[in-house]
């Protein structure tokens, strides 16, 4: 018996098959036009290196591209895009191995090799066509509500529903006009279709004119898909994993220095204009599949600003497909971008932290918001006030510099002046240096660190603002003088490490201050008390008794990671575990004071740290525990707000620390 | 040297405290080198407002009446200006910083060919010239100016200056006969609404009474609206009061909100965070009347005073008003 095998074009005349080859090579033609006006459109762009380290990009394109990292999160939206994708990818292997052999008269499509590739493309062709289904279903059913559907995103359905479709009604004619070998039972869906096609009483020539005309319904479906490729939201299959291949590598916390040379250059700070994106902008932009993960987590979204960071995202995108030649067309924040989404965005990293294909809209947000402040379109009076004052003053309230070091009057903290150098640095921060109710956090550490016989000290008066408000409102190069003077002073002390019970600080030190030169090993207070109380150096007093939550800080948790460590601290104060919130760790929700919000007067139909409390109130826990003293006042300003306080409490983990001592 | 003109602003049958700053501002220039000083009135049925300013010593109160002065409509206003201007030949034109007088001057300006300068806070005589000074950016920068046109119009901020004390002798009152050509007018009045507050600008008011959580409500808040109408201060409030909706947001004080710099603030009731703090701590003095001897306020505060303030404030304003009337 011969080995089972098919034969390639059967039942399609050459004449026939001449036309297909010059229908492929116009859809091929058409693919490619399309491609090399992206191509175009990405190299107009600003140019911009990115860092080598080809590996890391491999295993990012690995991680995010083929192993979806992010849609793990959820797991029905995973596997539809595991069914679409990998039976795409399988189908088109087979398709990619029909032609070898037919072209290079291999031979090798016989035997085993064809059972073995008909079942897996009739197995992978199912589990498209389930995807499929799944990605209706989820559209139109469950996620109504959710998602917002253009005519494109039903017609792409449609299309690799008819093509998948017309591919096994095709084989079913084939399987049953060819009297249904044995060997074809393998290819399964299309054994039980032709099953299905004889009891409908379908035979012989009948069976085979079906087959031409499906086979020709299959072969124009298919060519059209490759033409319209470039022109659909399909192109984030290139897009998507290119994007993610040129994510930036520098810390998640970091934000792009803008140097003089460059502004001189461009004569442009930030993102003005379209000319100002560069290819990897542009290639971000196209990157985009329209899954609302990043809208979904947003907090300026959800308290009913403007902003949703995929709405910024495709505006830009519509604008630059509008607009490809790269000369200056209209600015794009005030124009394209209205200021109000801008200033709406208080930096908490939620939408970069679930962007699937790694778009970073931070990066343009604070990019535009440069432009504004540089242009001095920055009308928010407020800001205005806390940027002069740290420019002014060193902090963000306009309190003289003498007084910064007073909360620490009494406490016998010895300053870096003083002594010179200790084995920790305790970088106390604005807040907790003016605040009355910061301070607190501050003495709260300070008792512990000297319980634990630490040896510390404290710049005193010597600190200023990081600059973290002002980098974070676009004020680069108020924030870059704010840089250079405080890793002045700080290379002037000596110390093995920076500990600061600001999240803020924290993530500017460590993540930021190296670009100018400042390279510390920085900590938070929270992973700091984490080990003292782990090495068992705070006697800690009998567990407290009221129920604990535990606010993630944006720019301790998202910015850094540092989940755990405050939460070990809960624990061993509280004996079991803290009640945890509706949103936490990378969902975390917002405090609504970050990227320079504390300074605005922006007004939206809800307030973020009004809605996250709801969500400690949902707990019952008695005490909100923060690691951060934006996090702290933000809180305790909505506990004001709902007139809850003696019901419920704010207080930084050092407090509840110190006030547990024995 | 040409006569100085001082613009008047009145309402409701009374001249605003406002022009009696600007009329002590307009009689000093007049005594540097001497000349006359002449006070305008505008606008429908006014004999008893020219009356009033006639008591302020001017040479002349020049008195507008007419029809369509009822209203301010800018280009009326700014037309018969610039008619008084010529009819006392004045060489300075003189108003308050005001709503009002910012929609009409700079027209009046234009008019002239004039020069002018707003927001005076000071100003100093050098022989003929006069140097003057104007705050920019918000408060944060000083601006010294010269007026180089034959007619100067100076906007001054009523706060910066005295208020004009009324003299013995009273001033001639004139009738101005004006023309206003109603085709002209570019713009129609349609009607007028008014704002409950009569209290100064919150920015701008020398006294600031501003409540907290403590005030525990609308009643809280009309123990210190009474304070303040009896100082002639404004009404401010902490954030936490403006959350609760006890009173608008536009009387925010605070980092997010408005920053004052008053030479009396009273916080009561508010404990002191530091976004309020960072509002108002540049006040000359400041009076703190709060239950929680810890509360931070008291860091900040000139006076302090732990009480209730329910019981504190009705005393104090009862005390002010037996001030007031001996």
């Amino acid at each position: 018996m011969a080995p089972p095998t098919r034969e390639i074009f059967g039942n399609i005349l050459p004449n026939l098959r001449l036309a297909f080859y010059v229908l492929s090579a116009l859809a091929t033609l058409i693919f490619s036009y399309g491609v090399f006006k992206r191509i175009a459109l990405y190299r107009a762009g600003r140019s911009e290196r990115i860092a080598g380290a080809f590996g890391q990009r491999v295993m990012l394109v690995l991680e995010h591209g083929l192993g979806l990292k992010r849609l793990r999160r959820d797991p029905f939206a995973f596997l539809m895009h595991q069914f679409i994708f990998w039976g795409f990818v399988v189908l088109f292997i087979g398709t990619v191995i029909v032609a070898l052999e037919h072209h290079g008269r291999l031979g090798i499509y016989r035997g085993p090799f064809y059972v073995a590739v008909s079942f897996l493309l009739d197995l992978f062709g199912l589990l498209f066509m389930i995807g499929l289904g799944m990605a209706a279903y989820r559209r139109w059913w469950v996620g109504r509500e959710r998602f917002r559907t253009a005519p494109e995103d039903l017609g792409t359905l449609l299309l690799l529903f008819a093509i998948a479709t017309s591919g096994f009604v095709l084989e079913g004619f084939r399987i049953a006009a060819s009297g249904f070998p044995v060997s074809e039972w393998w290819s399964f869906v299309g054994y039980a279709l032709a099953e299905v096609f004889s009891a409908l009483g379908l035979e012989g020539p009948s069976l085979w004119r079906a087959h031409l005309y499906v086979w020709w319904a299959h072969a124009f479906l298919a060519l059209g898909f490759i033409a319209l490729l470039p022109f659909t939201k399909l192109l984030h299959m290139f897009t998507s994993p290119a994007n993610i291949a040129v994510a930036s590598l520098a810390p998640k916390g970091a934000l792009t220095p803008v140097s003089l040379q460059e502004v001189e250059e461009r004569g442009t700070v930030g993102l003005e204009s379209l000319h100002d994106l560069s290819w990897r902008h542009r290639l971000a932009l196209d990157a985009c599949t329209r899954c609302e993960r990043c809208q979904e987590v947003c907090p300026a979204y959800h308290s009913g600003t403007p902003l949703t960071p995929m709405g910024l995202v495709q505006q830009m995108r519509r604008r630059l497909a509008d607009h490809p030649s790269p000369e200056r067309r209209g600015r794009l924040p005030g124009e394209v971008i209205s200021s109000d989404e801008l200033w709406a965005c208080t930096t908490c990293r939620a939408c970069v932290e679930h962007c699937p294909v790694l778009i970073d809209h931070l990066e343009l947000i604070v990019g535009m918001r440069r432009s504004l402040v540089a242009e001095g379109n920055l009308y928010d009076a407020s800001a205005r006030t806390t940027l002069t004052n740290i420019a002014g003053s060193s902090n963000p309230w306009g309190f003289p510099q003498e007084d910064r070091g007073k909360w620490a009057e009494g406490l016998s903290v010895k300053t870096m002046k003083e002594v010179g150098g200790a084995d920790v640095l305790f970088w106390t921060g604005c807040f907790a240096s003016y605040d009355p109710r910061a301070q607190r956090i501050a003495r709260a550490f300070v008792k512990a660190l000297q319980r634990a016989g630490v040896d510390f000290a404290i710049l005193g008066n010597e600190e200023r603002c990081t600059g973290d408000p002002a980098r974070r409102i676009g004020e680069e190069f108020l924030f870059q003088e704010r840089a250079g003077a405080n890793i002045e002073t700080l290379n002037r002390y000596r110390f093995d490490q920076i500990i600061t019970s600001c999240a803020h600080c924290f993530n500017t030190l460590k993540n930021e201050y190296p670009q100018f030169g400042g390279r510390y090993t920085v900590r938070h207070h929270s992973e700091f008390l984490a080990d003292l109380v782990r090495e068992d150096k705070l006697p800690l007093k009998a567990n407290l008794e009221e129920a604990l939550t535990y606010h993630d800080s944006c720019y301790l948790g998202r910015y850094n990671e540092v989940y755990d460590p405050p939460r070990e601290v809960l624990a061993c104060l509280a004996g079991r575990r803290p009640l945890e919130m509706a949103s936490l760790r990378e969902r975390g929700l917002c405090c609504g004071g970050g990227g320079g919000h504390m300074w605005m007067e922006y007004k939206a139909e809800k307030r973020i740290n009004h809605m996250r409390l709801d969500e400690a109130l949902a707990t019952k826990a008695q005490v909100v525990a923060t690691a951060c003293p934006y996090c702290l006042h933000m809180l305790e300003d909505a506990v004001k707000a709902k007139d809850l306080d003696g019901s419920l409490e704010v207080k930084d983990i050092a407090e509840l620390i110190a006030d547990r001592l024995e | 040297m040409g006569s100085i003109l001082v613009v008047a602003e009145h309402r409701r049958g009374h001249l605003r405290a406002a022009s009696l700053s600007a009329m002590s501002v307009g009689k000093e220039l007049a005594g540097h080198p001497h000349s006359a000083w002449h006070i305008l009135v505008m606008g429908k049925g006014i004999s008893a407002v020219a009356e009033e300013a006639a008591r302020y010593g001017a040479a002349s109160v020049l008195s507008a009446d007419h029809e369509l002065l009822e209203h301010p409509v800018a280009q009326v206003s700014a037309s018969v200006v610039a008619q008084a201007t010529t009819a006392v030949e004045a060489t300075f034109i003189v108003a308050p910083v005001t709503p009002w007088t910012k929609d009409f001057l700079p027209r009046v300006a234009a008019r002239l060919g004039a020069g002018m300068v707003s927001d005076v806070v000071g100003y100093e005589i050098e022989g003929n010239t006069v140097v003057f000074q104007r705050t920019m950016y918000a408060g944060a920068v000083n601006a010294a100016v010269m007026i180089t046109t034959a007619v100067k119009i100076i906007c001054a901020r009523p706060t910066a200056f005295p208020k004009a004390k009324p003299e013995e002798r009273p001033s001639a009152i004139v009738p101005l006969s004006i023309e206003i050509y109603p085709a002209s007018i570019g713009t129609t009045f349609l009607s007028y609404e008014d704002r409950p507050s009569e209290r100064p600008d919150l920015t701008e008011a020398a006294i600031v009474v501003a409540g907290g959580r403590g005030t525990k409500g609308r009643e809280g808040f009309q123990l210190l609206e009474e304070l303040a109408d009896l100082l002639g201060g404004a009404v401010g409030a902490s954030r936490a009061a403006v959350d609760l909706g006890w009173v608008p947001a536009d009387l925010q004080i605070g980092q997010t909100g408005k920053i004052v710099a008053p030479s009396l603030y009273f916080a009561v009731g508010i404990s002191g965070a530091i976004q309020h703090v960072a509002g108002m701590k540049d006040s000359k003095v400041i009076v703190a009347i709060n239950k929680d001897p810890e509360a931070p306020i008291f860091q900040v505060a000139t006076y302090g005073l732990v009480a209730d303030l329910f019981a504190a404030i009705p005393t104090f304003v009862e005390a002010v008003k037996q001030t007031k009337e001996a």
